[in-house]
This record gives structure tokens, sequence and C-alpha cells, in this order.
């Protein structure tokens, strides 16, 4: 065995390089803190530290979310619990309101501050938060979520439909905060204004706005009878583009009753007797279909009989649900209940008996209805006060109708200008259908919205029987109405009035020209006996009060009935406002379910982050110790290298030479 | 008598100073690379019959031989060979290595910091801060691809340029080579067959040993000392006199790349990169097709998985004031940019293809490229570069290609038009995405972070006209493609497909510097016997130094001897 000497020089060099290889490495691991310089000290552990690391600022991620999702939340509570103090003052102001013994000059005190507490909560409703977003209007969080609409009359809801949330943990997302009109607006309420239809579903919600606001009318002695509307329940505020091709049309009308009315009233003394060889009989005709025959065949001693009878016939025949009789009108009446468009309804006559409802042509032939509306949409609008004025252009011949439409904020809606339980709008497709508003604008097909009436007269409970007040020994009835501005009349019946019209034509008569007059009035045609308010504001009332005699008695009413007053509006708001605050008290339940939620995957995620740290620690962190120790043992060696090469390179035989 | 014995001395004195010539010339050359020590073959001289027998006649200088030994040399050279291999390989693969678990560098920390800046934007749609930091973090992650891509480039640009270098380098190795056959059959012709001219020789070893760094070659002896070089599997490196060169030469498809030809003397080319085996430029061939094409290819699809996941789901948002939602991201197969495409330079004329990514499909991108050929029929056929297993397509009508078996094409659409037989196209879906993907939104306000999506009281979903600044849906939506398993066929996350690179070339560089420790071991220990049977020892010198001046003190001693033997004569005869 021989050794070259270049060879044994550079296995020394070989032997230090080595060393200064592996103390180097170590030094770097010393100075970085990690195990693993690059991935391919360890692909797997790398590989591993990615993904925890990754997996940390994922969940840090979601801790910045919950920050910001708590803050946001903590407003939203803290404006909920304004909202509670407002109602809760609301609510004392109204039953102090309610004491009967309070003048009109103190509710009108009583107004002011509810007028304040109004704008207070119309305040809450447009909280920001400190990015300046209005935190109940949802996805448009830069459009204050209630605003005062002129048209309308009352603050509408104009944020948008969609809450905005946020994600905290993978598969967890936590809204961070409530639509205004989940909050405000769509609340249960059991006033009779409250009685609107969206899209044709009844839903009797209210805003607590208009719920405020209609005790503050109701203080100054303000009722306004609310006329029919239909709205559609899409968010449209931004318009929609119907030019060619896309042009669109829809019908309106504004009659859904399509009644069909007799000329005659009928005398039921003695009684018509219909049975045996005298059988009444008549066709009905609907939209030019088969006739269907109705037969009479009973002894009638009141017009309510024999309009039960009818409406029974033609319960049995197949136009039942389709048409019936109205249950108090007189003349007769036919009316059509389908809300699909039917052109005509007819009435013939096929054998004897129609003559005694009808003068000679009377009711025989087709019976007038309502006709449609048609609007045509060609252009494109930019917003939805373009589309309100584009369906109210003159040229449509919507007045003729008595409907209008107007902006509710976010959608349209179609209005009766007519108020009171006889107005009503419906919607319809035409057939075949033209385009798409109704999908668009969020209608269904022969949706109706119907006025109520919001009780502003009074009603007898008895259909009228007595027409002489003459030689009646309570003669002269008398008595006496009253409208809540003060204004009255005593009205003195002593006469053989002989029927119900002459009866109600003399009642009316003494209206005419007395300090009630235009203020309040007996419905010509009514039976029982109902007197009407027909103003509005602070005399928006009727009550009816004994004087003398026996009209009342005859006529089913109780002396003092009052159509219409402070109390009964007063209580509707308390159990509105009860309702509202219920609404709130919820919001604010699930805002606190939504907090604790946030503090608990907070925790998680604490705790997630620490134990995915130890992990990535124990991969990638470099154990000091170890490397130290490891340190000195690589410079012993390389300090034995140096020394071996020293003396390797001294020992030379020509040193001995 | 005096003069037999003088002349024996002469003898002794003549080899005992060759002896000492060879011993100083193997001092001399005790750091010559490749130089084997050499010795002094002595023999008798032809004895004299002198009648009563034999009288030996002195020492003759018979050969002049090195130390050598065939097996070890071969063994030293393949050494050479396959360390050079690894160790080029190591030393290329740990840049990329470097490269991608940088954090200044690296992906992982681009990737979460835009989806974080998402997330914030999310978390306040109507911030215009917020979307500017989004806007930010996205010039930031495109330009991230985009330096990752250009530091895989920069060392493709200077591999090429090493390619070049060793290409020349073995050109003039085997020139050198052919010279030194030449004179060494010069020099063997004046000699006879045992006689050899050891420098020559050594010269000739060690620059086949300086070839073996560079590519592995086999050595087959021929006439007059001559030898024939092959490199790789077998291709003419040297043919006794005659060397072929080394060059490169741009590819086919692509002309980032070079392809290792060789020329002969008279002019005639042929490709053979892929028969380059051993040595460094083996190695760096290895790197490029193993770690370097396809960490840049994974790289481009984890950027283009992340632009069209993004762009799909921003296109159908809608952005602050209303507008629904542009791309995203740009770059090749988006909007009007196309996927480059290589084409074959015979193809007919007029027939082009058009590839885009396929929204709809954009899981299954693959990072390979494809080649898409055209046969008789006609028939399409998309080869996977990286594994040569196939797809076929067949034309829907219109130009429009499509898969049939497998029938899912690697999330890319393919239209051609005028495709005649005999076509061919290198289709590239990832090479170059990293570089090319870049923001196109530059308007904060063009973030579509809004769905505009709302429900209706009959559960009737529908688009909400005009601006809807609070809504985040869409936001929420692009935030949870952090999560999402869109990549590799709907298997991993963005940062999943990135760590597949990270550990792709982990592994790779950590076996690659395994390898490089086990065949330096070898090499040392081809060294060590090399050096053991040729190399020089210097005390083993001084001591044949010491052995041969006393050997020829001794015969001078025998001059002088024979001076006094001749003066006593004469003194006896005066």
């Amino acid at each position: 065995m021989r050794i070259s000497t270049s060879w044994a020089q550079q296995l020394g060099v070989n032997a230090m390089n080595a060393q200064q290889v592996k103390m180097s490495k170590t030094q770097m691991q010393l100075s970085a803190g990690l195990t693993n310089l690059t991935p391919s000290d360890d692909p797997a552990a790398a590989v591993k530290a990615l993904s925890l690391q990754e997996s940390i600022d994922k969940t840090t991620q979601y801790q910045e979310n919950i920050e910001v999702t708590r803050a946001r939340l903590s407003i939203e509570e803290g404006g909920l619990q304004t909202a509670e103090n407002v109602i809760f003052r609301a609510k004392e102001l109204t039953v102090q309101a309610l004491n009967s013994t309070l003048t009109l000059q103190d509710r009108e005190a009583i107004k002011s501050e509810i007028d304040q507490l109004l704008q207070e909560m119309v305040g809450v409703a447009n909280t920001k938060n400190a990015n300046g977003e209005y935190i109940f209007s949802g996805d448009l969080s830069t459009t204050p979520a209630v605003a005062w609409d002129a048209e309308v009359g009352s603050y509408v809801y104009q944020g948008g439909v969609n809450q905005r949330v946020l994600d905290i943990a993978p598969e967890r997302r936590v809204a961070d905060g409530d639509l205004g009109s989940n909050i405000f607006s769509n609340i249960t309420s059991v006033s009779q204004e409250a009685n609107t239809t969206v899209n044709g579903v009844e839903i009797n919600q209210r805003s607590v706005f208009d719920t405020l606001q209609s005790l503050s009318k109701a203080l100054s002695a303000q009722y306004e009878v609310p006329e029919a509307v239909i709205s559609g329940d899409r968010f449209m505020r931004l318009g929609a583009d119907y030019s060619a091709p896309s042009t669109t049309t829809f019908d309106l009308i504004s009659d859904v009753g399509r009644t069909l009315t007799g000329t005659n009233t009928l005398s039921f003394s003695p009684a018509l007797d219909y049975s045996g060889v005298n059988n009444a009989d008549f066709n009905l005709v609907v939209d030019g279909g088969a006739a269907v025959p109705i037969v009479l065949d009973g002894t009638y001693s009141s017009q309510q009989e024999l309009l039960a009878d009818i409406n029974e016939k033609i319960s049995l025949s197949p136009l039942s649900g389709v048409i019936e009789v109205d249950a108090t009108a007189d003349p007769i009446q036919f009316k059509t209940l389908s809300t699909e468009i039917s052109p005509t309804l007819q009435i013939t006559a096929t054998g004897n008996g129609l003559t005694d409802f009808s003068a000679a042509a009377g009711l025989v032939g087709v019976g007038q209805i309502a006709s449609p509306v048609t609007v045509t949409l060609n252009a494109e609008y930019a917003n939805l006060d373009a589309v309100v004025s584009a369906i109210n252009d003159p040229s449509n011949g919507l007045a003729a109708i008595g409907i209008e439409a107007r902006s509710n904020g976010n959608n349209i809606e179609f209005v009766s200008t007519t108020k009171g339980k006889e107005s009503s709008v419906s919607i319809y497709d035409e057939d075949p259908v033209n385009g798409s508003f109704l999908t668009d604008f969020g209608f269904s097909t022969g949706v109706t919205g119907k006025g109520v009436d919001l009780g502003g007269g009074v009603i007898g409970t008895k259909v009228s029987e007595v027409f002489n007040y003459s030689a009646s020994t309570s003669s002269p009835a008398s008595f006496e109405l009253n409208d809540e501005a003060g204004n009255k009349q005593i009205i003195t019946l002593d006469a053989d009035y002989g029927s119900h019209d002459k009866l109600i034509e003399a009642i009316q008569n003494q209206i005419n020209g007395s300090a009630i007059e235009g203020k309040i009035e007996v419905d010509p045609s009514a039976n029982p006996i109902t007197f009407k308010s027909i103003s509005s504001g602070t005399s928006a009332a009727v009550q009816i009060n004994q004087v003398s005699g026996d009209f009342l008695k005859d006529n089913g009413f109780t002396s003092g009935d009052t159509g219409r007053v402070f109390s009964k509006t007063g209580n509707d708001v308390l159990a509105d406002l009860d309702t509202a605050l219920d609404n709130f008290l919820r919001v604010r339940t699930t805002v606190g379910a939504r907090m604790r939620a946030l503090d608990d995957q907070e925790n998680q995620n604490e705790k997630f982050i620490v134990d995915i740290q130890t992990t990535l620690s124990n991969v990638q962190d470099l154990d000091y110790a170890e490397a130290i120790s490891r340190f000195n043992l690589e410079q012993t060696a390389l300090e034995a290298a140096q020394q071996a090469y020293s003396r390797v390179q001294n020992l030379s035989l020509f040193n001995f030479l | 008598m005096a003069s037999g014995m003088l002349g024996t001395a002469i003898t002794g004195l003549q080899a005992f100073q060759r002896s000492l010539e060879t011993t100083s010339h193997n001092i001399s050359n005790v750091n010559t690379e490749g130089y084997s020590r050499q010795r002094v073959d002595l023999a008798t001289k032809d004895e004299q019959m002198i009648g009563v027998g034999y009288l030996g006649t002195g020492v003759n200088v018979v050969n002049i031989t090195r130390s050598y030994d065939q097996f070890i040399t071969t063994q030293l050279r393949s050494s050479t060979a396959a360390f050079g291999d690894v160790d080029k390989y190591s030393e290329l693969a740990s840049q990329v290595d470097d490269i991608v678990a940088d954090p200044s560098v690296g992906m992982e920390p681009a990737i979460k910091n835009f989806f974080n800046a998402v997330n914030d934007a999310t978390d306040d749609p109507t911030s215009i801060p917020a979307r500017q930091v989004l806007l930010s973090e996205t010039e930031i992650l495109s330009s991230r691809f985009d330096t990752m891509n250009s530091r895989f480039g920069e060392i493709r640009d200077q591999i090429n340029t090493d390619m070049v270098v060793m290409a020349d380098e073995i050109t003039s190795f085997a020139k050198e080579i052919a010279n030194l056959n030449v004179q060494i059959a010069t020099a063997q012709g004046q000699a006879n067959a045992e006689q050899q001219p050891n420098d020559l020789l050594d010269k000739r070893d060690t620059a086949l040993n300086q070839l073996a760094e560079l590519v592995d070659i086999s050595v087959v002896p021929s006439n007059s000392n001559m030898i024939n070089v092959f490199m790789g599997k077998g291709q003419i490196l040297v043919l006794d006199t005659n060397a072929n060169a080394v060059i490169t030469k741009p590819t086919k498809f692509d002309p980032s790349k070079l392809d290792v030809l060789i020329r002969t003397p008279s002019g005639t080319e042929g490709i053979v990169t892929n028969q380059v085996t051993g040595g460094a430029l083996a190695g760096t061939l290895r790197f490029r097709d193993e770690v370097l094409d396809p960490a840049q290819q994974k790289l481009g699809s984890v950027a283009a998985s992340i632009a069209m996941e993004f762009n799909n789901i921003h296109e159908t948002g809608y952005d602050l004031d209303g507008v629904s939602g542009d791309l995203f991201f740009k770059g090749q197969g988006m909007g009007t940019e196309v996927i480059p495409v290589a084409v074959s330079t015979t193809n007919s004329t007029g027939s082009s293809i058009t590839v885009m990514f396929d929204k709809n499909n954009i899981k299954n991108i693959d990072s390979s490229d494809y080649m898409l050929e055209v046969s008789n029929g006609p028939s399409y056929k998309l080869t996977r570069v990286s594994d040569n297993s196939f797809i076929t397509l067949t034309d829907s009508g219109g130009g429009t290609l499509v898969a049939t078996d497998p029938a899912t094409l690697p999330g890319i659409t393919i239209n051609s038009t005028g495709l005649t037989a005999g076509d061919s196209f290198l289709i590239r879906p990832t090479f170059t995405a990293a570089s090319t993907i870049e923001q196109n939104i530059t308007d904060t306000r063009k973030v579509a972070l809004a769905t505009n999506k709302a429900l209706d009281s009959n559960g009737v979903e529908y688009d909400v006209k005009g601006p809807m600044p609070g809504d985040n849906r869409n936001g929420l939506l692009l935030a949870g493609l952090e999560s999402t398993q869109s990549m590799l066929g709907g298997t991993a996350t963005f940062q999943g497909g990135y760590g597949l690179i990270v550990s792709e070339v982990g592994v790779l560089t950590s076996s690659a510097k395994i390898a490089t420790a086990a065949q330096e071991t070898l090499l040392n220990n081809a060294k060590d016997a090399w050096g053991n049977v040729s190399g020089v020892n210097l005390d083993e010198e001084a001591a044949k130094l010491i052995q041969f001046q006393q050997s020829y003190q001794a015969a001078a001693q025998m001059i002088s001897v024979s001076n006094v033997l001749f003066d006593s004569l004469l003194g006896a005869v005066n």
C-alpha cells in the first residue's frame, strides 16, 4: 500500500472542507432558528410547514373578520337599545293620550313629543358605522335605510334586500347586521291601515314609522282612509330597460267587483212566491261561455232570504266560486269573484221571473265590466321615477280608471285614486304574455289590492223595516249626529216615509244645509242604514246620539255609537308598538346570539392557532441545545482535521536527509 | 579485464543516472494532474562467454514505464462522469430549491396576502382603501409569479450558456485527444511496442478524464496505441485522428431550449440530446427536464388556475357601480389573448390552431406541454409531452377539437382551421403562464364584490339592476377560492398546487444531494486507488533518490577502483 503525496494532501484538505461545510450549515441553522433551510433538507417537512403556515394565516384572517363583525354588531345593538327606549316612551305617551279626559289641545302636546320620537327612530334606522355605511341598509350600505317619501306620505325603507355576511371560520358565516326592513318595516300590525298586500299576499304589516306617524296624526284627529295599493316585491330602484325588443305591456283594472246591478227594488209584502208553477228562472253567462240556468222555486219573505237562496243555487252550479250575489244589495247585484279578466257577465231570461228584478231590459243583456287599461313600456328607464312617470303618462289613460303609479322607495306601487273600501287595483299580464314587466317588478298576474274602510261611520245592525214615524207614540223620532270637530245636527223624523229609500232621502235632506253637510252623509243604498264620514282630518268621525223616539232602536243603533275615534287608533298603536318592541327584542336576541357565536369561534380559532403553531414549531424550529452541542462537536472535528493536516505535512523524509 | 570492469561500471553509471533522472522527473511532477509515476526498468546486459563461463557485462536500461492500471483508470473515468452528472444536477437543483423556499421570492406569502386582501375587501366592500390594498396585492402576486418565472428563465439562460461552453469544451477535448492520438502513433512508430510515450499517454488520459467530467465516454483501443472515443450511448466523438464537434442549436419548437448535436468534419449534424448520458452535460439536461421545466410549468399552472378561477367568479359579479365584472386577471388563454403554440415549420400553409383556457374545466389544467398531431382521416392526437400518454380528439364541427378518449382536455379548448395530415403543433398552456398573467383591473371601483342577486317573495332569484355597494357575496365567493380544491382535477388548493412544486423540487434536490455525496465517495475511492497505483510519493522518491545515488556512487567507485587497478598495472610495468 502506498499513498500518493498530492492525494494525501488533498485528503487533509477534503477533511477540513467537509467539516467547514457542516459547521457553516449549523451556523446558518442557528442564525435562522430553523431546522430546514431549504425544502431539500426535508421536503415533507417543508410542504407541511407551508400548509401549517397557511392554516395559521387563514385563521388569523378569520380572527380579523370576527373583530370587524363584533364592532358592527355592537353598533347595531346600541341602535336597537335606543329604538326600544323610543318605543317605551311612545307607549307611555299613547297610554297617557288614551285618557278620555284629554282635550284635543292636550293631545297636540303629546303629538309634538311623538313627532320627536319618530325622528329619533328614523335616526336609529339610519345609524352609520365607522366606515360611514348605513348599518340597516343591507347591501345598499351607502343609501340611508329610511327616507321620507312625500308622494307616499310616509317613511319608506330604501335599503338593500340582502344582509352582508362574513366568514368567521371555514364553512361558518355570520351576518354583520340586520336588514332595516326586517327590523323597522315588516312588523305585524292589527291596524286596519296596515291591511296591505304585497304581490297579492295579505301581509298585515306596517312599519314602526307608519305606526308612530298614524299615532301622531290621530293625536291631531286626522284619520286617513287608505287607498287600495298593490306593490311589487323586487328591488327596482334603478329602473329597467324595455327598449325594443324588450317592449312590455300589462293591464290595470280598477274595479274588480264587476257587478251587474238590477234596476228594481223588490217588495216582500206579500212574500214573493216562486214555488210550483211560478218558478222564476234565468241564465248566467260568463265570458260568452255556456248559459248556466238558475231556477228560483221558494217563497221569500225578505231580500236576504231571496239573495241567500240565489247564492245557494249558484254554489250548486258550475259557476260556484265564479259569481256571487251581493248579500245585502238592493236592487240585486251580481258580482264576479274570479280574478281573471272576464270581459262580460251576462244574464238572460229563459222563462219568467226576471222582470221582477228588473225593468224591461233590466238585467237582460250584457253587463258592463270595467275595461282594463293596457300600459306599454318601450324605452330604457334609468330609475323608478322614470318608470312611474311613463306609466302615469296621460296617454295611457290610467286616470280614467282611477289608478296611478308611484314609487315606494325600491319598487312601484299602483294606487287607487279613490279611497276606502270601494277602491281596488288589479294587475294582469296580457294574454299572450308580452314582455316581462310583471316578473321584473315582482308582481303576479291577477294580483288585486282592495281598499279598507277605517270605520269612519256608524252602521245600524238591523235592516230597516219601520218607515212610519208619524203616528207613533214616540213621534217624533229624533237623533243627533256629531263629528269629532264638534259639528252636530239633530235629525227629526215625524212622517210615514213608506220605504227605506224615502226614509234615507228624508234624513239626507236634513243633513243638507246643516253644520255637518259635507262631513257626514247617509249611505243612499246601504241597508241597514249607514252614516258615513265623508271628510278627513279632524272631523273624520261620526257619533250618533239618542234624542227621542225609536229610530235608533228600529235600526239597531246604540246611543253614543261612534265610528273612528282616537281610542281605536290609540289601542291599535299600542298593540303595534308592543309587536315592534317584541321585534326589536327578537333581533337583539339574535344579535346577542351572534356575538356569543363570535366569542365562541374566536376562542376556537385562538386555540387552533396555538395548536398549529406548536405543530409548526416542532416541524421547522431548531432545537438550539442540540444545534449548539453539534456546533461544538463540529468545531472540535475541524480543529482535529487542521492539526492532522499540519502534522502530516511535516512528515517528509526529505527533512531527515 | 580492467576495460571490462570499466565498461560494466559505465553501464551502471548510465543506468543509475537514468533512474535518478526519472526520480527527478517524478519529483518534479508530483503535483502534475494525471501524471503517473515512472520507473526505469533495468536488465542485465548480455553476458559474455569467456571460456570459463559467462561473465556479466553490466546493466541495461530496457524501458521507462509508468505505473498504470487500466481498470483503475477506467473506474476513475466512469466515476468522474457519474459525479459530474449528479454534481451539476445537484448544484442547479439547489438554485431552484433556494428560489421556491425563499420567503422574498416564494409564492406562499404572496398568495396568502392576496387572499387576505380579498377577505378585507369583502369585509368592507364599500371601502376604497381596502379595494386599493387588494389591487396592490394583486400586482404583488402577479409580479411574484413573474419574478419567480424570470428566475427560472435566468437559470435557463445560464444552463444554455453552460451547454454552449460544455459543447465547446467537449469539442476541444475531442480535438486534443485526436491530436494526441497522432502524436502517440508517431512516437510509437519510433519505438517498440513495449516502449511507450508515457507523458503523452498521461496527457491523453487526463484529457479523457476531463472529457468524462462533461459527458460519459467509452474508450476503445485502436491501432498504434490510438484510441476511439464514443460519448453517451455510442455517438462517435474521436475516431483515431479524426474528431467530431459537439454543438448546440435551438430546439424545433422552443428557441429558448437547446439541443445537443454532433457534427462530423464533413458537416453532417445529428441531434443527440436524448443520447447524452453522464457528465455535467447530462446533469444539465436532466435538470432541465426533471426540475426546471416542470417547476416552471407547475408555477404557470398555479398562476393560470388562480387567474381563471378568480376571473370566472369575478365576471359573474358586479362592481361598485353596478356594472358586471370584467376580467380580474389578463394573460394568455384569457379574454383575447391566446395560449402560445409553436408551429412546426413543415406545416401546411393556412393551418392554424387557437388554444384558450377552458373556463368550465380549469381544474383539470395540466402542467405538461402537449403536442397536437394531425394524421390522415383526419384524425387528431394530443400527446402529453411529459409522459407520452395521449388523448384522441375529434372535430366537433367548425374546427373545434374535443376530446373523445379520454373525454377531457387538460383545461384548454382548441379551435383549428385548415388542418391537414402531417401538421403538428406544440401547445404550451403553462410554460409562460406565470409571466404573462397580470392584473387587468386598475380601478378600485371595478372590483366586482357584489352578486346583485335577490330573492322575491316567491323565493325566485333575480338580478338586481344597479349598484349594490354593500353587497359582498361575490367577495365571499372569491375569498372562498382560497380553500376551494380547484387544482389537479379538484384535489388541491392553490397553496397545495404550489406546495407540490416545493415538495417535488425539494425531493429531487435532496436525492441529488444524497447521490452527489455517494458519487463523491466513489470518485474519491477511485482517485485514491489511482493515486495508490500511479501517484508520486515523495518519501518513496527520496528513498529511491538515496538508493540510486548510492548505486551511482558505487558505480563511480568501480571506475575509481578500475583506475587504481590500471595505475597499479602501469606502476608494475614502470
